[in-house]
């Protein structure tokens, strides 16, 4: 579904989906329930991020508030992944996260010249 | 596609595997932004050829998915397919000048090199390879990773449960002109019988795998008439 869905988008927002796909694979290192909330809220944000490309054509009413809560989205995922960074995981897991959060950072940015 | 994904990453993998799966959405994307730039005003050079490097990525990903499906990796097809993909990243980014292109095809590049770099150290670390056999393709188990899963070259698969080596070891030991007919037996049966599971305890397998045949030590030594006189007496209390 979600895969599919983001595979119709386009540029940064694309990618940013797609990083956020490849994310759900970490949620797994949290608590049942903190990777239940952490699963939900990268979904949502893929479909906010969905959104916020569309917004950003132009296309989509209420642009600057997508805009934002997105952005917001991306903060606290980045917040997130600075947590599972500071914890004893592997040094690939780590390279890993540290790589999706410098990713996400960028694609954040972006998003801020947006606004 | 997707819900096949989200039931994967409920699971709680090893680094290496959970590493891997993160590599699907990213060969999604590799696929996009390649047909997007092939479409584009400013499409790749012919010799980077492109439409066969997009139907690379369909199959690398597919072959990840099935890998993940079925429970069985094929390592070094797997790893063999990353290495094409993540060149395949690099040759474009020799060619795309937009600087945010340039970094998502960056990001692509480091999912896959971080998967390839923690499954050869994985392989490396806690794969046990046997002298005996390393001339044969080894595949991960997802379900059975305390037992090296060998594939043959005509396909027949085998695996060696730790205990059942242990004791071909106390044959190499007593009887080692036997040796090589036991290893022989062992490659005939597996050979004839497609699955083959060398287990250490008849009663306790280790491996729960379908379609394939239980083995002991005993059982091929036999077979491959390599006795080994049995000098106990029995009982202390007999005589």
């Amino acid at each position: 579904m979600i895969l599919e869905e983001l595979s119709c988008k386009d540029s940064d927002f694309f990618c940013g989906s797609a990083c956020l796909c490849s994310l759900l694979a970490f949620c797994s290192l949290e608590d049942e329930e903190t990777a239940k909330r952490m699963k939900a809220s990268i979904l949502e944000l893929a479909r906010l991020d969905c959104l916020a490309f569309k917004a950003s054509k132009g296309s989509v009413e209420g642009a600057k508030d997508i805009l934002e809560r997105t952005r917001s989205g991306y903060r606290n995922t980045i917040q997130w992944l600075e947590s599972l960074e500071k914890r004893d995981i592997s040094p690939f897991l780590k390279r890993k996260i540290h790589a999706d959060r410098l990713f996400l950072e960028s694609l954040a940015q972006t998003m801020e010249v947006g606004l | 596609m997707m819900d096949v994904y989200e039931n994967l990453v409920q699971q709680r993998w090893r680094d290496c595997e959970r590493l891997l799966l993160c590599v699907l959405p990213a060969l999604s994307m590799l696929e996009k932004l390649m047909v997007r730039k092939a479409c584009g005003k400013r499409p790749f050079s012919e010799s980077l050829d492109c439409q066969s490097r997009i139907l690379g990525i369909k199959k690398a990903r597919n072959g990840i998915l099935d890998g993940f499906c079925h429970e069985i990796l094929d390592v070094r097809v797997i790893l063999k397919k990353l290495a094409e993909m993540a060149q395949t990243c690099r040759l474009a980014m020799a060619e795309i000048r937009m600087p945010s292109l340039k970094a998502d095809f960056a990001w692509i590049e480091e999912t896959i090199a971080c998967a390839i770099d923690c499954y050869c150290h994985e392989e490396e670390t806690s794969v046990k390879r046997y002298e005996e056999w390393q001339d044969r393709e080894v595949l991960i188990d997802l379900r059975n990773r305390f037992a090296t899963c060998y594939r043959n070259a005509d396909g027949s698969v085998f695996y060696i449960e730790p205990q059942f080596y242990t004791y071909l070891q106390g044959y190499k030991m007593l009887r080692p002109e036997g040796y090589q007919a036991i290893l022989d037996k062992m490659d005939e049966i597996v050979r004839k019988n497609r699955k083959v599971v060398f287990i250490g305890q008849e009663d306790n397998p280790l491996v729960e795998t379908d379609h394939a045949i239980y083995l002991t030590a005993i059982d091929v030594a036999d077979q491959a008439r390599v006795l080994v006189e049995d000098k106990s007496r029995g009982s202390d209390y007999g005589d």
